[in-house]
């Protein structure tokens, strides 16, 4: 197709595939031109990504005198106002786990409240429905105190081996 | 290089992401034993590569004296030729650079090209494609874009009310569109969106008199989740409203190159 024709200072757009085949994590970014390589990691949602994410931070996080050491219980604290789905990210998460020390793990997901402080009256509230206003004064200039967390906390590793000295 | 793992401290002042109690930089993980399991502690964002690189960004665009816009919405609420419009009102006062991000087709930045400014398509389109542009997509995406000769980058984002109001792109503004006819409760069924954005457009205005829409109730919708922000009532395609919203761009230039 030539959209050049009978324009002026009209010049093709250079396309960047954004193919996610890594979580770019320590990487080059995994942008490339022409047609796509195949690739099992590709995400269609970013629950994907975020899962990938996880399960990258969870093995780098397991201490070098445990390394080999199955990771039992992920958990992580998800903040209710971000767009995230908590269902959507167990299932990403078995799937990217899968041939990893976490592969079997438990995505344990504690929900974080939103919760805000007004900065004109002082006053902290739980916001539960898509108002924010300060009930107390009315006002809107509110800092949020939580609710935006996507946060690994900690990982539960098994003991492979005896307990001795 | 800092460790892309580890929480940096300048993210905690991020509205809501919380933790701002926590100290990862200055205690080794703790142990303790827990029903036979060793609990590592752990205490990392997980978007925090994401936000990483948006850092980069940013300085990358505060070195170059860039101002970058990230503009958002659902699919067909005129994100395409409401930018189309802007282009052809700023430019040449305003030098300007895209990058639009679209699962397939190079339909967008063809439209966008038109107008003489560099553009950058980005498609996502494998497998279903990803729903948003992260940093690191931005960042591959200008290093085709000559910033040295563009005062103002607008990115346009996947049309998605959802997922790229997570990711951090190293953008100085954010703005939604939202037309009316879409709902006007949206603002409410995605607050996130519209909690991070600094402003609004409410766009296709010129269709009002064939519809059954309540703008006021839109505006305050938008202003139940976010309130002061700013609301542009526009039409792209009549021009109708334009100006507000390109005094706003203009004022978001001004104060970068200031």
């Amino acid at each position: 197709m030539d959209h050049t024709a009978g324009r002026r200072q009209t010049r093709p757009a250079a396309v960047v595939r954004a193919a996610y085949r890594d979580s770019g994590v320590g990487t080059a970014p995994s942008v490339h031109r022409g047609p796509g390589r195949t690739d099992t990691r590709y995400a269609a949602m970013h629950e994907m990504g975020i899962a990938m994410q996880i399960v990258e931070i969870a093995v780098a996080s397991v201490p070098a005198h445990l390394k080999g050491s199955p990771v039992e219980r992920v958990n992580l604290q998800v903040g209710k106002l971000s767009a995230v789905v908590p269902d959507s990210l167990r299932f990403c998460f078995d799937v990217v786990a899968k041939g990893t020390p976490l592969e079997g793990a438990d995505l344990n997901i504690e929900e974080l409240p939103v919760t805000a402080r007004c900065r004109a009256c002082g006053h902290v509230w739980t916001i539960d429905g898509p108002a924010f206003t300060c009930p107390e004064c009315a006002r809107g200039d509110l800092e949020l105190l939580s609710g935006r967390e996507l946060d690994i906390r900690s990982i539960e590793l098994r003991e492979n081996r005896t307990p001795d000295a | 290089m800092p460790d892309p793992l580890l929480i940096p401290r300048s993210l905690f002042h991020k509205e809501g992401h919380g933790s701002s109690h926590t100290h990862p930089h200055d205690d080794p993980p703790l142990e303790r034993r827990a029903s036979g399991t060793r609990e590592i502690q752990v205490v990392r964002k997980v978007l925090a590569a994401n936000d990483i690189m948006a850092a980069n960004n940013r300085r990358l665009f505060a070195d170059k004296r860039v101002c970058v816009i990230n503009l958002m919405s659902s699919p067909g609420s005129g994100k395409t030729t409401t930018l189309e419009k802007t282009l052809a009102r700023l430019m040449p006062e305003l030098s300007c650079a895209v990058i639009v991000g679209d699962i397939a087709t190079t339909n967008d930045a063809d439209r966008l090209a038109a107008s003489g400014a560099p553009v950058v398509q980005v498609n996502t389109d494998q497998f279903g494609g990803d729903c948003h542009l992260a940093a690191h997509v931005i960042e591959r995406a200008a290093s085709g874009i000559d910033l040295d000769q563009v005062d103002l980058l607008i990115v346009e984002n996947i049309g998605n009310l959802v997922c790229p109001a997570e990711f951090d792109i190293g953008e100085d503004a954010r703005a939604v569109v939202l037309s009316v006819t879409e709902g006007e409760d949206k603002p409410l069924k995605y607050p996130l969106m519209f909690r991070v954005c600094d402003a609004a457009l409410l766009n296709k205005i010129d269709l009002l008199p064939y519809l059954d829409y309540d703008a006021p109730l839109a505006v305050a919708n938008i202003h139940q989740v976010h309130p002061d922000m700013p609301v542009f009532e526009l039409s792209a395609r009549t021009g109708e409203g334009m100006e507000p919203w390109l005094d706003w761009l203009r004022g978001l230039v001004r104060k970068k190159l200031a």
